[in-house]
């Protein structure tokens, strides 16, 4: 298929657009459609998967009736409960319901608190995705550059540094080091505030997003707004440096790779100035590892903060999963299991799709 | 190189930025934080139990004063740290101390125990003896005890609605607990009220229950954080096809009158009451109660030592213990009912031969679990009846038999039943209970030296649960057990009556039915010291579990709060406390 660019004459003579770009543009938005739309068929059926298997693993563990009806009970109490939740049906029925709701976008009722499901996740969500998210920037505000740092220079002070970092980063169990920043930080210097969640001041104006942090600057509250960071640093810090080790690797390693390529090379021999080459060169090189990266750290902050949300507090999506799996509670575990894996697949998709649209090589047809 | 340095500049600034930005923040505490007194000795000692009675309140209480004056006044918050969140506020369904604890506080039971003579101190025990009226006016029996007649308290409003409490809610609570099929109903049968029909309305605020006998618990309970009186005119507009009985509206909204209400709920975070103005009486010191959801004990623990919270909730012996010796906090220790107990499913050989469970009882060797791993706070245990019990104490239970440690009985007993090389078993416990695991753990290698190899499986609380509902594990270990209440019948059909739903031992025997049967309906005390004796004697000589130890009620609290009132519930009453100016 032809793929020249350069302008044509049209039978009257007059420029138009060049007659293969007509055909190039054609065929690349049918590619990004066909791409698009695969993609979004393997997200239903990965859902699907995830959906049965959860369900089924999590009703082979235990029938919560017991737990739920305590002490004062009797066969009739117990038999109700086990009615009321239909786990006096027939496997294969459960699951038709349950599915069947789902389609309906209707994740059930937890049979501890009696709410919706899918209103107690979403307002749990916001308090996992503000973690999660300031985890992620203080992540990034420290690999990024540090990994470059190191790659432009291996076996530098920096990238030695970096490789400690790393290390350490990966063999400190995260929650001990809440405990310890926890111990320190408030008990001892008494700089941070108590790990009690959020923060207990009253924010003075309507939550817009839910993310206090967000809604504190929006509403111009900016006692709010420091003392929601204030709560937060401590339990971003924890997160964060559980996943900056492999954001720092990955950035490292790429820079490393890139500043030995050949056209890296030449086009410092050519002249081309360093900043030049690191922003028009490296950086985008560099993206597409980072940017796969990113996505499987996005991925596991929203479903793999357990630990960080227990130890501070922190009213997230993970505690409350936990609590129901305890309880064998099983619609709250389904719910956040499945929002887990469609954030993971949805995560991937879109990382899979900026690299596409960033790399041109992945748009030309074979 | 001047860039380097520039860098390195901008670096530097960043950093004490950061560190000064949090280290300068605004105070973030909304109410008066409690003040952290000089640490002094805790309180160990009971105080003496009051025995005079005290007329009960009859008069409708007075509402606070709202002049400017009193509204400008300081608002005392009482904290306390606990470790999960509220599932729900239904009352029916209250499966843990901590959600027991707050729907006591929150809703008006019928009746309450009469509370302490005088200044409380430190702590001090209710007259569990004598109840007196809250929802309740007072009670009249009638035909032998089989009627019995509820005179409703006037005035009464409920504080979200400002509706009156009248009959129509009393009825409506037999309804529900027919309806809904829960812990009520359960509450409901134990005195004997089965159905509907045997529940009538008099006028507006008299109700009439008739009992086809009399009952010795009905007082406790209708005393019980179950028994709890809802604006049934809120809630009936939310029930639906679907909720005939209203459970998913009354899990989240809150429509009673107790000494508390519900006024905010930030869900995993933190649950705000306030002293109810429509009902505070006794009048609380405390207007604001707040429940901070800390799952991490040692961040409780914390907290509870700087002064952030008045109490911690949910610590075991070995935090209280070391609390305790930091002086750092007040532990309370008071002489509980709970029992620490090793239920063996009778059914399950070699658990079906008595002295097998015989000689597991002789190899605890319960001085040292009492001394070591209890820290010196718990009691020898023969029995599955606490000897702090009242019963067991006025029935003078103090003679009957006791499993000492004796390796050399046991062996005898092991070889006698035909196992004299041992044998082997699966002892479940919960996950995440640090007492349960080490006595688990120390009682596996006790039990080696006599032969015996137990295999400790540790499961989620629904599957232990669902394990020892369903009879299908060999042993099992949960933790600590209390009566709710402090009386025979209720101990022994609950837990020893054949097919009772708790009856995890699987335990059956007629002579037991038959005696459980004749508690039911027996008020004398006499025949019931005589009745309740020859029961526990059944129990100690079949040994259907193996006792462990007793335990004594110990609550962490902050210096200078004063006020806790015991009850045999163990759940603590918000109302009672107040703060050592």
């Amino acid at each position: 298929m032809a793929t020249s660019t350069e302008p044509g004459l049209d039978g009257d003579g007059s420029t138009g657009p060049p007659s293969g770009a007509g055909e190039l543009a054609s065929t690349t938005r049918t590619d990004v459609f066909t791409y698009v739309a695969r993609k979004l068929g393997a997200l239903l059926l990965v859902s699907l998967l995830v959906a049965t298997l959860t369900f089924v693993v999590s009703r082979a563990t235990a029938d919560p009736s017991f737990l739920m009806v305590g002490q004062d009970a009797t066969d009739e109490i117990i038999a109700a409960r086990r009615a009321e939740m239909g786990l006096d049906q027939p496997m294969y029925r459960q699951w038709a319901s349950y599915m069947a709701d789902l389609a309906r976008g209707d994740l059930g009722i937890s049979r501890r608190t009696f709410a919706p499901v899918g209103g107690e996740i979403w307002e749990r969500l916001p308090a996992t995705v503000e973690m999660a998210g300031a985890a992620l920037l203080l992540s990034l505000l420290v690999a990024i550059p540090g990994g470059i740092r190191a790659g432009l220079r291996p076996d530098g002070w920096a990238d030695r540094i970096v490789g400690s970092v790393a290390q350490l980063g990966a063999a400190i169990p995260n929650f001990w080091l809440g405990l310890m920043l926890i111990y320190f930080g408030f008990y001892w210097l008494g700089w941070f505030p108590a790990p009690t969640g959020r923060g207990l001041f009253a924010l003075d104006a309507e939550a817009v997003t839910g993310v206090v942090t967000i809604d504190a600057l929006l509403a111009r509250d900016w006692t709010a707004a420091r003392e929601s960071i204030r709560y937060l640093l401590l339990p971003a810090v924890t997160l964060a440096s559980g996943v900056m080790p492999p954001i720092l690797n990955v950035t490292r390693n790429a820079t490393v790779s890139v500043v030995n390529s050949p056209y890296y090379e030449a086009a410092l021999s050519f002249g081309v100035s360093r900043r030049t080459v690191k922003w028009r060169l490296l950086l985008p090189n560099i993206a597409a590892p980072v940017i796969n990266i990113l996505a499987i750290t996005i991925g596991f902050l929203m479903g793999g903060a357990v630990l960080v949300e227990v130890v501070f507090s922190w009213p997230g999506i993970g505690s409350y999963a936990v609590a129901a799996m305890d309880s064998s509670d099983y619609n709250p575990v389904l719910g956040v299991v499945l929002l887990a894996s469609v954030t993971y697949v949805l995560v991937y998709q879109i990382a899979d799709l900026v690299t596409f649209a960033m790399d041109p090589r992945l748009r030309i047809s074979r | 190189m001047e860039r380097r340095r520039r860098k390195r500049l901008v670096v530097g600034l960043a950093v004490t930025l950061g560190l000064l930005f949090s280290a300068c923040g605004a105070e973030t505490d909304t109410a008066d934080a409690p003040a952290t007194t000089a640490a002094a000795p805790a309180t160990t000692s009971a105080a003496p139990e009051t025995t005079a009675a005290a007329p009960a309140t009859t008069s409708a209480p007075e509402p606070p004063a709202t002049t400017e004056a009193a509204m400008e006044e300081e608002v005392h918050t009482l904290r306390i740290a606990v470790s999960g969140d509220l599932p729900s506020i239904d009352p029916i369904f209250g499966q843990n101390t901590m959600t027991n604890m707050t729907l006591k506080n929150i809703y008006a039971q019928f009746l309450f125990y009469e509370p302490p003579e005088g200044e409380v101190g430190a702590f001090a025990k209710a007259n569990i003896s004598k109840r007196i009226g809250r929802a309740v006016e007072r009670i009249e029996y009638s035909d032998g005890g089989r009627t019995v007649t509820m005179h409703i308290r006037q005035g009464v409003t409920f504080p979200t609605t400002g509706n009156p409490m009248t009959a129509d809610d009393f009825l409506w609570f037999y309804e529900r607990a027919f309806c809904a099929k829960a812990s009520t109903m359960f509450n409901s049968n134990s005195y004997g009220v089965m159905s509907t029909d045997q529940v009538e309305k008099i006028d507006d605020y008299t109700i009439r229950v008739t009992l086809e006998q009399p009952s010795p618990i009905i007082e406790n309970q209708i005393r019980a954080q179950v028994a709890v009186i809802l604006d049934s005119e809120a809630i009936k507009p939310h029930i639906t096809e679907d909720d005939p009985c209203g459970n998913e509206w009354i899990a989240q909204n809150y429509a009673g009158n107790g000494v508390y209400r519900l006024v905010e709920w930030d869900r995993g975070q933190r649950i705000v009451f306030e002293a109810n103005p429509a009902w505070a009486w006794p009048e609380p010191y405390f207007d604001r109660v707040e429940l901070l959801v800390i799952p991490d004990a040692s961040n409780r623990i914390l907290l509870l030592e700087t002064g952030e919270v008045d109490m911690a909730m949910d610590l075991d012996e070995r935090q209280l213990a070391r609390l305790d010796e930091s002086g750092t906090a007040n532990v309370l220790k008071i002489p509980g009912r709970r029992t620490l107990r090793l239920l063996l499913n009778n059914t399950v050989p070699p658990f079906d031969i008595r002295e097998v469970r015989q000689a597991l009882n002789y190899a605890v060797p319960h001085e040292t679990i009492i001394n070591d791993i209890l820290q010196g706070t718990g009691v020898h245990l023969s029995s599955p009846v606490s000897p702090n019990s009242t019963y067991y104490q006025d029935f003078d239970f103090g003679d009957l038999q006791k499993y000492t440690h004796d390796v050399d009985t046991a062996k005898a007993l092991l070889a006698e039943a035909g196992f004299a090389d041992g044998f082997e078993f699966t002892l479940m416990i919960p996950q995440g209970n640090p007492l349960v695991d080490e006595i688990a753990t120390f009682l596996r290698s006790e039990y080696q030296k006599i032969g015996v190899t137990m295999n400790i499986e540790r499961a989620t609380g629904a599957v232990l649960a669902e394990a020892m509902g369903q009879g299908t594990g060999d042993a099992y270990l949960r933790g600590w057990f209390t009566d709710f209440v402090d009386e025979p019948f209720f101990h022994f059909n609950l837990w020893w009556r054949t097919k009772s739903v708790i009856n995890w031992t699987q335990y059956t025997d007629p002579r037991m039915d038959e005696l459980v049967a004749l508690l039911k309906a027996e008020t004398d005390k006499d025949v019931q010291r005589d009745l309740a004796r020859e029961a526990i004697e059944i129990i100690i000589n079949d040994a259907p579990e193996v006792w462990i130890a007793g335990g004594a009620t110990q609550v962490a609290l902050a210096h200078g709060l004063l006020g806790y009132v015991h009850e045999p519930d163990e759940l603590p009453i918000w109302g009672s406390l107040y703060r050592e100016e």
